[in-house]
């Protein structure tokens, strides 16, 4: 009773979000499973402001409100840095590659980002790369989901004293049966709830520090000379608020760029796109997305540095070591319990928006683009295949996260960097080149992957100078080049020109 | 707080404007799905 007198309001407020989030997979559960198109892409009749949210609710997860934000504490102010970077990229991928993916995938039919390889390029290693992207795909995702069900089952433990296995066992398959019920129907909708949620919640956490030590002038006061010290033991004095004092700017890049460039690589993002009703509706996202990205990195990135205002010297020496606690501290120093129901849910909102996308993108990988490619099978059977992958792969997660490797966190951000380096010169050549060939497109992933590999293990930790250059950098440069110079040497593989019309129009 | 970490929080915000200009003056066209008859010239020339 005393448990539940102390935690009603939070469980309240998540009994009711999650409550909300299963209605809605229900809800669609029918009109999903009417075929291939609909449950894949929700048959390209979703409008802007949902697809909007659920592109900015899927980029940004937990790891964004607790360990990015958490980041600052050790970083300062200038973090945010990492957020305009992100930002950049976010417009990048609505401008640059939305409505020409858009159009591009409606023409060709194509329902997923490994069939687009296939259907565009047309070349002998088509169905192999199609294969092997969908394989990249399992395999990458894997690790950024046990990585998202583990912050959740440790936030709900330290929390509302869940036991970690039954917190990753709730967040897991909570997610699942929506996801399997109502397929991008209601990733998507859910996915938009949630979007709102964390904008709101995003702006309500930068203004805690604030109130809490008496308003905006004090808090800036207050952490423009700290006596608290860095990780190395030396006093942080004016650091929070100076440029890169705390971090170096090749840093900041590094992870600018490794997590930005996830908004023009991963399928989990570029799915989006297929989904957008209208031309009214892909230029009301094209404009809000960024808007919804940026308030909230505004109010997030260096809300760690904003944290050292709410925490005295002994606080800030443990929190300095683990930068991932600095959200719950802050939350539980400024001790009202809506406000804590209310972040908790927009952060589990944050967890589980990004779960459902990537369950929904393994699935269709499996069976759209490995199974059905060499046993063909019908619409119902692909659909039904589909819901068993995504259920069979969510236990593999389960038994991860109950069991996680020991370098998670470096393999959710190299799995991100082997997806910027090995499907973004595929996709930006096959939207925009005409020359651009299956050969090219084949060997640049391949490039990509292994330039990420040899970097990583090979040079990075290794020789002196090149720790803070991310594998990115060198294996997106590679893989670009490998893209251009194949394609030109394989011109005679260029698919024929009736296929190209039909994509790129007739005048070109 | 100095200038440039000062920029990276008015940067988004400029950048966020920049691009609802760039989107108000852009012609965006959406074709139907298996849409033979797409007018792309318009938007997607290609290379």
């Amino acid at each position: 009773m005393n448990y539940l007198a102390q935690n009603w309001v939070t469980l309240l407020l998540i009994f009711i979000y999650v409550a909300m989030c299963l209605y809605i997979g229900w809800w669609f559960k029918k009109k999903a499973a009417e075929g291939v198109s609909e449950y894949y892409i929700a048959k390209r009749e979703i409008p802007g402001w949902v697809v909007s949210l659920a592109f900015f609710s899927t980029f940004i997860s937990t790891n964004t409100y607790i360990g990015q934000a958490g980041k600052a504490f050790n970083a300062g102010l200038c973090w945010a840095w990492v957020g305009l970077f992100w930002t950049v990229f976010c417009m990048i991928s609505w401008l640059l590659l939305g409505p020409r993916m858009r159009n591009q995938t409606a023409s060709l039919n194509s329902v997923t980002i490994p069939d687009y390889f296939d259907y565009r390029y047309k070349s002998s290693l088509s169905k192999i790369m199609r294969a092997f992207a969908a394989f990249v795909i399992i395999f990458a995702t894997l690790w950024y989901m046990v990585g998202i069900a583990k912050g959740c089952a440790h936030l709900l433990d330290s929390v509302l004293h869940v036991p970690y296995v039954w917190g990753a066992f709730l967040i897991v398959f909570i997610t699942c049966a929506y996801t399997v019920w109502g397929g991008m129907y209601s990733v998507l909708w859910t996915d938009a709830i949630q979007g709102l949620m964390m904008f709101f919640v995003a702006i309500i956490m930068v203004m805690l520090p604030a109130m809490y030590v008496g308003g905006w002038g004090d808090l800036m006061t207050s952490i423009s000379h700290v006596t608290h010290v860095t990780k190395a033991g030396k006093p942080m004095g004016d650091g929070l608020v100076t440029f890169c004092s705390l971090v170096s700017f090749l840093y900041i890049l590094g992870i600018g760029l490794a997590v930005g460039m996830k908004q023009i690589a991963e399928p989990r993002c570029l799915i989006r796109f297929y989904s957008v009703d209208n031309a009214k509706s892909m230029k009301f996202a094209m404009i809000a997305t960024p808007i919804f990205l940026g308030v909230s990195l505004i109010c997030v990135m260096g809300l760690g540095a904003l944290v050292h205002g709410m925490a005295s010297e002994e606080e800030a020496a443990y929190l300095v070591k683990h930068t991932d606690q600095v959200i719950g501290f802050m939350l539980a120093k400024f001790g009202n319990p809506w406000v804590s129901g209310i972040c908790l849910a927009g952060l589990f909102a944050a967890g589980m928006s990004s779960l459902a996308s990537v369950m929904l993108i393994v699935g269709t990988a499996f069976i759209g683009d490995m199974w059905s490619l060499y046993r063909p099978m019908t619409p119902p059977q692909t659909v039904f295949r589909t819901k068993v992958t995504i259920v069979v792969y969510c236990f593999i997660v389960f038994l991860l996260t109950v069991h996680p490797p020991m370098n998670i966190v470096e393999l959710t951000a190299f799995a991100g960097a082997v997806f910027a380096s090995s499907f973004f010169p595929a996709i930006f050549g096959g939207l925009y080149l005409r020359w651009g060939t299956g050969h090219g497109a084949f060997w640049s992933m391949l490039a990509g992957i292994a330039s990420c590999l040899i970097w990583r293990l090979g040079f990075r930790f290794t020789v002196p100078g090149l720790k803070n250059i991310h594998e990115i950098i060198p294996s997106f440069i590679i893989a670009l080049c490998v893209y251009l110079l194949i394609s030109k040497m394989t011109q005679s593989k260029v698919p024929d020109k009736a296929h190209l019309d039909r994509i790129f129009g007739t005048t070109a | 707080m100095d200038f440039l970490t000062s920029v990276a929080y008015w940067g988004i915000a400029v950048l966020v404007i920049v691009n609802a200009v760039i989107v108000f003056r852009m012609n965006v066209y959406i074709n139907k799905e298996g849409d033979e008859e797409t007018e792309p010239s318009k938007y997607q020339p290609g290379v």
